[in-house]
């Protein structure tokens, strides 16, 4: 994904600047290494964490956290260390950060996606964890963890997640027509459609239309047809959203579109609106990503990282991100009957709509098996973005 | 040695009453200094880099490496322009991305004249109808410049949707079927030329109303003496004396919405990207910054010739001794 504008981007407009201040804390020092009986006790690395992090995931305690409403996740370790001695910077984008850390600024800890997990490692930026220092490590899905391995090491551990497909009206799309990612290609709706402005995504989803075998790894020949297919959806669209909360909510909540590109939280505020919306259940599959931590090969923090880390990946924490932001997570023990769901019927409730929590799959040890498409490292990504680019420009 | 006074008086009296920069005083040279380092660091410096990047002498990211080569600049001109030099082979397609270069420039050119035409009556008004009102008047027009330009730019996409305020009134007075709202002013390149216009009438207004603030009556007067009707004269006199400040107000508007970028995002269709856009995506969201790099060298060099060649224009002195 390459810049996934969610809650946190949203709510984040008002609190954003604020506090945000950079800290190159980490210095340079010892470099990676996986074991940690050669390094210092917790009780004296400096404690000092500098986090790059997408805005609304601070931990529960900070001052920043206070404007979105988590309460648990982050918060055994705040409680422990305060939360004084944390700071965050806003993490943009995947391609944004991996370049800015590669041309020297230095964070403890990052939130990449899954699929730019190589990136980091291929650029040498990251240091491997050792998940026994973890105590919640066994409750994650290990079909998710393994993408977080490079070299029998474990680099990234996967927090949150959700799925991608299409958010439609119930009540205009006939149901005959709800039947796949085709849905964006159908001149009947046209003008009433709204495809992601989101680089690498359009182009996965036009290599399924196609009937690709791997979207992540198309060959130039498929890149090539799937430009040719996003081409032709072109001007079936109203326009390509850019800004989740600012421009595709308020089109689909005005009934401007009928059909767009959209994650299940972005479900669950329309049935909240009160639409009759759908979720798509796509017949080639949905795309699922996860998100999550990695450390910086210079961090001085291993134990107060790894504690850091941990402190978000418990039962309760996941819960809580599910209830706050209507978000799954790599922990496959959360149970749907454990969130705080609204009741049927009860659409003006901030809470979560049980139909969103639905798509989500929680406890499912399989919500990201075949066919469903979980993001992957893309060798050919800037062949991905250009194609893009060039779809827009044609 | 010549003093100050001499120099003024010297220049004076060879160009009668146009008014010539004071010539620089020898030794004082250093006091240009700080502007002359500003310049260097935060102009020169940043434009050699983007060069640099234009031909893969630097790189954003670990792979491709650094290598010197003119592919970029290869995939952005359109063949025809390359097969001139012998080294460099000709392409298989026609660049996308010069041919949005032609359809921005377009737009632009479409936006500056409508924002000309549209501005020369406001200013006429200021100057000659609201003769003791016109700066009160100026400041009301000038209003809107005191929000962000942003903010000028997201009110439309509550005013344009086919749920927004113009629709909702077309429908209030049965103008428009309520089930077929108009859409064709939303997401699209009229939308962009009417919020591009809207945004830069004001300013556009501005030069044009210096110059007709400042001319000269008596020659309107005489006009009128000679049997010219207030027409007649308008289009004799007041039209090309006022034409310094029409060209300026032109390129007021013609160099910053080249380079447009958040009005096509906001308010364009899917189809109605600008030039502006294509380096944003280039830099920020393909992480392509050698692409990138050619698209901002070559809108800086077109931007540079618009400026060459109007820049006996863009000056603060419109009162018409020049015309």
């Amino acid at each position: 994904m390459t810049t996934r504008l969610d809650r946190r981007g949203f709510l984040a407009g008002a609190a954003s600047l604020g506090g945000a201040a950079m800290l190159g804390g980490c210095g340079s020092g010892s470099s990676g290494g996986s074991s940690a009986a050669s390094r210092p006790p917790i009780g004296q690395e400096p404690g000092n964490l500098s986090i790059y992090e997408w805005q609304g995931y601070e931990a529960a305690g900070t001052k920043a956290q206070k404007a979105y409403g988590m309460t648990v996740p982050g918060k055994s370790y705040v409680d422990k260390y305060g939360a004084d001695s944390l700071t965050y910077t806003a993490f943009p984008s995947d391609d944004i950060a991996v370049n800015r850390v590669a041309a020297g600024t230095q964070f403890d800890l990052m939130h990449p996606c899954i699929s730019y997990v190589k990136d980091w490692t291929n650029a040498g930026l990251i240091q491997p964890f050792d998940t026994s220092l973890l105590k919640n490590w066994s409750q994650l899905d290990p079909n998710v963890t393994k993408a977080g391995v490079v070299d029998g090491q474990q680099y990234w551990i996967p927090w949150d997640s959700g799925y991608s497909s299409i958010l439609y009206r119930k009540d205009k799309v006939d149901p005959a027509d709800a039947t796949g990612w085709e849905l964006f290609w159908n001149p009947k709706y046209k003008g009433k459609i709204s495809m992601w402005d989101g680089g690498s995504t359009p182009v996965e989803i036009a290599g399924l239309v196609n009937g690709v075998k791997d979207p992540y790894n198309m060959s130039d020949q498929e890149l090539e047809a799937a430009k040719q297919k996003l081409i032709e959806q072109k001007n079936l669209n109203s326009f390509y959203w850019k800004l989740e909360y600012d421009d595709m909510q308020p089109a689909f909540k005005s009934g401007d579109i009928w059909i767009t590109y959209a994650w299940p939280n972005d479900f669950n505020d329309m049935l909240v609106a009160g639409l009759d919306a759908g979720w798509l259940n796509p017949s080639q599959g949905e795309l699922a990503w996860y998100c999550g931590f990695i450390m910086g090969k210079d961090s001085k923090n291993y134990f107060h990282n790894h504690e850091y880390v941990d402190s978000f990946l418990s039962r309760e924490a996941c819960v809580d991100l599910a209830n706050t932001f209507v978000y799954a997570s790599a922990n496959i023990q959360v149970k749907a009957s454990e969130l705080t769901v609204a009741k049927p019927g009860k659409r003006s409730s901030a809470y979560a709509q049980p139909e969103a929590v639905a798509v989500l799959n929680f406890g499912d040890p399989n919500r990201v098996a075949p066919p469903v498409h979980l993001e992957q490292f893309i060798p050919q990504r800037a062949k991905y973005q250009q194609v893009w680019d060039e779809v827009k420009a044609s | 040695m010549t003093t100050a006074a001499e120099t003024e008086r010297r220049s004076v009296s060879q160009t009668g009453r146009r008014r010539s920069p004071r010539a620089p005083q020898p030794g004082r040279a250093w006091l240009s200094l700080p502007v002359v380092i500003y310049l260097a660091v935060l102009l020169v410096l940043p434009i050699v880099l983007i060069a640099a990047y234009s031909v893969g002498l630097l790189t954003n990211t670990p792979y491709p490496p650094v290598h010197y080569s003119w592919d970029n600049w290869r995939e952005f001109l359109p063949d025809k322009w390359l097969s001139i030099d012998t080294y460099l082979p000709l392409r298989p397609t026609s660049s996308v991305y010069f041919d949005r270069f032609k359809i921005s420039i377009m737009i632009t050119l479409l936006v500056s004249v409508s924002a000309v035409i549209l501005a020369y009556p406001l200013a006429y008004f200021l100057a000659f109808v609201a003769r003791r009102h016109r700066y009160t008047l100026l400041l009301v027009m000038l209003a809107p410049f005191f929000t962000s330009y942003l903010l000028r730019v997201y009110a439309w996409s509550v005013i344009l949707p086919a749920h927004g305020t113009l629709n909702s009134l077309l429908e209030r007075i049965g103008l428009v079927d309520p089930n077929h709202p108009l859409t064709f002013f939303y997401h699209s390149k009229f939308a962009i030329g009417l919020v591009l216009a809207y945004s830069w009438i004001p300013f556009v207004a501005l030069p044009i109303f210096v110059v007709l603030d400042n001319l000269d009556r008596r020659l309107l007067e005489a006009a009128q003496d000679l049997g010219a009707n207030r027409f007649l004269a308008f289009l004799k006199v007041t039209l090309p004396l006022s034409l310094p400040g029409v060209i300026a107000a032109f390129v007021f508007v013609l160099i910053p919405t080249t380079g447009e970028y958040i009005t096509p995002y906001l308010v364009g269709g899917p189809d109605d990207s600008m030039f502006g856009n294509f380096i944003y995506d280039a830099f920020a969201t393909s992480n392509r910054w050698n692409f990138g790099a050619v698209l901002s060298l070559w809108l800086m060099m077109v931007v540079l010739v618009l400026i060459a060649l109007s820049a006996r224009y863009l000056t603060a002195d419109l009162r018409g001794e020049r015309a």
